[in-house]
């Protein structure tokens, strides 16, 4: 381990930037006319990158929207294909490769590339062209999902020499003979929004990709970056290792000019009080805000956190302001008229729309076309307007509630003035006293630029086996190679050979008998020669439509009567029984019943739900971030205890947070009401409150780690419960903290979970912890179906999930059967774990609750503190299962026993 | 657990005390081999779980009669290799111990090329006279017209796969349930299936299949059926009427 924390010096932060005439000398005559025509400088990231990528340095750049990031990294390459094409020394072959995570990004650099090129090649023609013969031909060619077989046929007689893909397509042309042949001096990898790919398994995929591709040829490697940190991560998944053994990394130079785009943010809220105000009043408020910013801007881009609060907003902005706003309908709804409202006749001056993942790409696609014409006037989107697809000219940015990190709020409001010296203008609603704090402490470290780190995902083993099937598809060889090959990659460069071996067992079937083994191998591996390769005639066909690593989820409508009313997703369905009450898009509604992936529901009017929300979308709040909070906390805490007097308390969160007087009064009112009615928890004091409705026993947690900490922390200390009672503990986890409920009349021993609650033992008690969850059943799901046990695609029929209707808990339990450590279900667990939890962190904060450094303290409560509030009325729930299955039965029969008696001894 | 007057429950099966009958239904087979090529490279160990159930029932029992009530065979377009072997196994097994008797249920449109070579026969009903009442036995896909349907006073269907959703608090389970009720005049006995990959449909809250129970929850009067609920280890529990399950 200790060669880890050596200083390395194969990341080098840039600190001058080349001179404008070393840049200029690098350029061929016509390149450097088109610039001159074009730019009357370079931009910051030019001066840093190109020619860096001239010499072949690998480099990574992380600069704002609308820095000439694109043109950073092409620049180079588009003077060198000049060059070579003027001397008629240009190869029909792929000297570059872009790759992007978006196909529409794709598309866009297909155009911001060929309008340089159509300049420069008019330029060559008028000034420098020697003979009518004499011309630039240099391609362009996008290859993704979505291309024809035509186009790729067209591909493999004259490929491009700029060769556009996303992550999925590169894996499929690796494993293509003809095209990887026209692979094989690729000069440069530019990859495109490398942040949005570096912590999630599209990252650790295409890291492999290159590791594959790497194999054929060395390359340049480029990044292009919205501001991450740390940045020296970025690099290290972009470049990977020399030499994995001794942890030395391929050298790469950053540029970091992320600095130097101006923001106005401002944290508002709706009505002056947030305590005083009504639910229903806050959000009429909202509305009436959000319809002020829209009329007073140009083009307003709307950021929501889930993908049914996006077409809710939409919905009611029209409602409310009919005469201001019509809706674009979604290509689904032009056709159906079933969702019409009758108000759709009446049309507002302006056009909205929505913008979001669950659409149509032709949907997306349209409103993106609307957006750059200029002819919406605000669009609401979740997280799909993130990355840097071209939009057009928006002035403002609206976020409603927190967007749980800086990093995401920095690249939400960086959509607005995409111009480089343009002041980005951005503005948080909130709609909660623990919005407000979040979103204000989110502010202060946004404007101190201090953003929340990224984690890369390391010895991943689903993706892991789906490339090795995938090098396998190419050519026999040796595990060795394969080995070492993978090692080269960040996210393996700590591979364990046995875990290696694991894989390769699972690939070539060495867990099912002989016999069945022609059903489940899909490679062979022969010990002796000590090569793998591939089995059967469908290896490839399957491999390729196949590849890629976003899970398929179902989604299961939700119907009134013939009516759509929204969606929800398919674990949440199974835990509906008839007469559940359940909220959706602000609603209550009562399950009738489902068929297929429909359910059917009546209106629940004042119903009380009887199911929680399934929060399973939202976006959890960054520990750094929550760290912050938490240190801001202390502070008050201090204040409070000094007996401070309020103006000079005010007169603090004024200057700590930048807010303006409203929401500094209404952050003293909410901690001076936590303050005097218990105290107030911060990052050195955890706070156990136990508090009895007269039914149930809450004992909350105010341990503000983010949900992804809390939800280690939660499960471990439920099941240790638990185990302590024999019975079921509820559970409620969310950012800010977390509860366990059992009922009232049960002794807690929450003192005794908490000793045995030992950083040493935390992943053991994980792994039991999590056994019988549906997250794991859910996740171990889509593992299998990255490491190809779950086939979405077979012999050319393609299976949506919905017809795929097997339960996951069966597929979990029949792998448990066959090995409880079974490599894939071992990932399913990591990635539960590592990925959506941090038990990292979680570890970090047991320890400091055992040294007591964090110190805690119980109180009881009469009714739930002013902090505890919005714990206990929402959150994500589950329960932890302790009572297995036959004594459930065994309960719920001997109650139903009881009724019956009842009944009859009533007669 | 004794479902009527000398018809016990044997997990998923019911066996007639004193004739000795064992009736099975929805057994499925192949439906392993259809999920594997839906894409789902998992063994499931279908086909072993269900000869060691029977294995153990003939043994213990030792019936005189066995009755497949219907979808013995899975995939409904063809007789895939694997369900041939299969199949053919299957029944071979059972007619070592005792006489076997195939009603057809809607999946097994072509499943007599493979009985006719072990000299079985399909019929789309099977009945057995008590001392005092007469059992119509039949998959449950169809409501039947013929005179011995109308003259029976017993019905016993598979078809639906019936199970029932339990819940306690944020605990949620589902298991596999025989239903008994009124149907017109006839009592109705509904049997799950014998499939271990089945989990069956939640009665209360997914749509039904089987045109009995259609007509029955539509005539409301679903809620009198009374629920005989299976563990996983096949032991049964008397839940009384479903209408004090639903809320």
């Amino acid at each position: 381990m200790a060669k880890a924390d050596l200083v390395d010096d194969s990341m080098e932060f840039m600190s001058d930037p080349y001179t404008d005439k070393d840049i200029l000398d690098s350029f061929t005559p016509v390149v450097r006319d088109w610039w001159f025509s074009s730019f009357s400088e370079f931009s910051p990231p030019q001066k840093f990158s190109i020619l860096n990528i001239h010499s072949r340095i690998n480099t990574l750049v992380s600069s704002p929207t609308g820095s000439g990031k694109t043109l950073s990294a092409f620049a180079a390459i588009l003077n060198e294909l000049v060059g070579l094409s003027s001397k008629d020394l240009l190869e029909d072959k792929i000297y570059c490769v872009y790759i992007s995570p978006l196909k529409a990004l794709g598309n866009d650099i297909e155009k911001n590339l060929n309008e340089p090129l159509e300049q420069i090649k008019k330029l060559y023609e008028e000034r420098y062209s020697r003979s009518k013969e004499d011309k630039l031909d240099i391609r362009v060619g996008v290859r993704t999902g979505d291309t024809k077989v035509y186009e790729k046929a067209k591909m493999l007689k004259k490929p491009p020499h700029i060769l556009i893909t996303t992550p999925e397509s590169l894996g499929i042309v690796l494993t293509s003979p003809k095209l990887k042949e026209k692979l094989s001096d690729v000069q440069w990898v530019i990859v495109d929004e490398i942040h949005s790919l570096a912590d999630s398994k599209r990252g650790v995929h295409l890291s492999l990709s290159l590791e594959r591709l790497n194999r054929i040829t060395n390359f340049c490697r480029i990044g292009l970056s919205a501001t991450v940190a740390p940045l020296e991560e970025v690099a290290k998944f972009l470049v990977g290792y020399e030499d994995p053994k001794n942890q030395k990394f391929r050298p790469c130079k950053i540029v970091d000019v992320s600095y130097i785009k101006k923001l106005d943010l401002k944290v508002l809220s709706p009505v002056n009080n947030l305590i005083t105000a009504s639910y229903k009043n806050i959000y009429d408020s909202m509305y009436v805000l959000m319809n002020d910013f829209i009329q007073n801007h140009k083009t307003t881009l709307i950021f929501t956190n889930t993908r049914s609060a996006t077409e809710r907003i939409v919905h009611n902005l029209k409602d409310k302001f009919p005469n201001n706003y019509s809706k674009v309908l979604d290509v689904d709804e032009e056709s159906k008229d079933s969702v019409i409202s009758s108000d759709s006749q009446v049309s507002g001056k302006w056009e909205i729309g929505a913008h979001h993942g669950s659409l149509s790409q032709q949907h997306r696609l349209k409103m993106e076309n609307r957006l750059k014409a200029g002819e919406l006037k605000a669009i609401v989107s979740s997280t799909s307007l993130e990355l840097g697809i071209d939009i057009g000219y928006i002035d403002l940015v609206l976020l409603l509630g927190s967007p749980k990190s800086v990093a995401r709020a920095l690249q939400r409001i960086g959509r607005s003035g995409h111009k480089l010296h343009e002041e980005s203008v951005g503005r948080i609603i909130v709609l909660d006293r623990d919005d407000l704090v979040e979103c204000s402490v989110l502010l202060k470290a946004a404007t101190e630029k201090k953003i929340d780190k990224i984690k890369v995902s390391k010895n991943v083993f689903d993706v892991l086996a789906q490339q090795i099937f995938g090098l396998a598809i190419e050519d026999k060889i040796n595990v060795d190679e394969v080995y070492n090959t993978m090692r080269k990659s960040y996210c393996y460069g700590s591979l364990e050979r046995k875990d290696f071996d694991d894989v390769i067992k699972y690939l070539s079937g060495e867990y099912v008998s002989l016999e069945e083994r022609y059903v489940y191998a899909k490679i062979w591996y022969d010990e002796e020669t000590r090569e793998i390769g591939k089995r059967g005639k469908m290896a490839r066909v399957l491999y390729m439509t196949n590849i890629g690593t976003i899970p398929d989820e179902t989604n299961v409508k939700v119907k009134l009567g013939n009516n759509y009313i929204g969606s929800i997703s398919e674990p949440f369905l199974e835990r509906l029984k008839k007469g559940d009450v359940f909220v959706l898009g602000g609603q209550t509604y009562l399950f009738k019943y489902a068929q297929g992936l429909t359910a059917f529901v009546e209106s629940g009017f004042n119903r009380t739900p009887t199911v929680p929300s399934w929060f399973s979308e939202m976006l959890p709040l960054s520990f750094d971030l929550a760290m912050e909070i938490q240190k801001f906390r202390h502070f008050m805490d201090e204040y409070f205890i000094g007996g401070a007097p309020k103006k000079e308390i005010i007169q603090f969160i004024n200057d700590y947070l930048y807010v303006d007087e409203y929401g500094a009064n209404s952050i003293y009112e909410y901690f001076s009401e936590q303050y005097n009615f218990l105290e107030i928890p911060h990052d050195k004091k955890l706070i156990i409150e136990h508090y009895d409705d007269g039914n149930v026993k809450y004992i909350i947690f105010h341990a503000l780690y983010g949900r992804r900490t809390n939800d280690v922390l939660c499960r471990a200390l439920a099941f240790i419960l638990g185990k302590l009672q024999g019975k079921d503990v509820e559970l409620n986890i969310s950012d800010d903290g977390f509860y366990l409920r059992v009922p009232s009349v049960r002794n807690v021993q929450i003192s005794r979970a908490m000793n045995l609650l030992k950083v040493e033992h935390i992943d053991e008690i994980m792994k039991h912890a999590l056994d019988k969850t549906e997250v794991l059943s859910r996740r171990f799901r889509h593992c299998a179906a990255r490491s190809l046990m779950i086939i979405r695609n077979y012999k050319g029929r393609s299976k949506s999930v919905g017809k795929q209707q097997m339960s996951s808990r069966l597929l979990i339990s029949s792998v448990k059967k066959i090995d409880n450590d079974f490599i894939i279900l071992r990932e399913a667990r990591r990635e539960v774990l590592e990925d959506l939890m941090d038990i990292d962190r979680a570890k970090e904060i047991i320890k400091d609750w055992q040294s007591e450094k964090i110190q805690i303290k119980e109180f009881h409560t009469q009714i739930p503190s002013p902090f505890a509030f919005n714990l206990i009325s929402m959150g994500y729930s589950d329960i932890m299962k302790m009572e297995d299955k036959q004594e459930f039965l065994k309960r719920m029969h001997s109650m139903v026993l009881a009724k019956i008696s009842l009944k009859e001894g009533k007669k | 657990m004794e479902i009527i007057s000398g018809i016990n429950i044997i997990g998923p099966s019911l066996f007639f005390e004193k004739e000795k009958i064992l009736v099975i239904g929805d057994v499925h087979i192949g439906q392993e081999n259809s999920i594997h090529k839906m894409g789902f490279n998992i063994p499931l160990n279908q086909f072993k779980l269900i000869n060691e159930f029977l294995e153990n029932v003939v043994e213990e029992l030792k019936p005189k009669t066995i009755i497949i009530n219907g979808d013995l065979k899975h995939d409904f377009g063809k007789i895939t290799n694997d369900e041939w072997d299969k199949i053919t196994l299957f029944l071979k097994n059972l007619k070592k111990y005792s006489k076997v008797i195939i009603i057809g249920g809607n999946h097994d449109k072509i499943l007599e090329p493979i009985i006719d070579k072990l000299d079985l026969q399909m019929s789309s009903y099977h009945k057995i006279v008590l001392e005092n009442d007469f059992v119509y036995i039949t998959h449950g896909d169809i409501i039947p017209h013929d005179l011995d349907y109308v003259t029976s006073n017993i019905i016993i269907i598979g078809h639906e796969h019936p199970a029932i959703k339990l819940k306690d608090n944020n605990r949620v389970e589902i298991f596999k349930s025989f239903l008994k009720g009124k149907y017109k005049d006839k009592t109705l006995i509904v049997m799950p299936s014998l499939n271990p990959i089945s989990e069956g449909t939640d009665i209360l809250s997914q749509k039904l299949l089987s045109p009995f129970l259609k007509e029955i929850k539509n005539n409301k009067t679903l809620g009198y059926f009374e629920a005989y609920i299976l563990d996983d280890k096949n032991k049964v529990y008397f839940f009384g009427k479903l209408k004090g399950l639903g809320d």
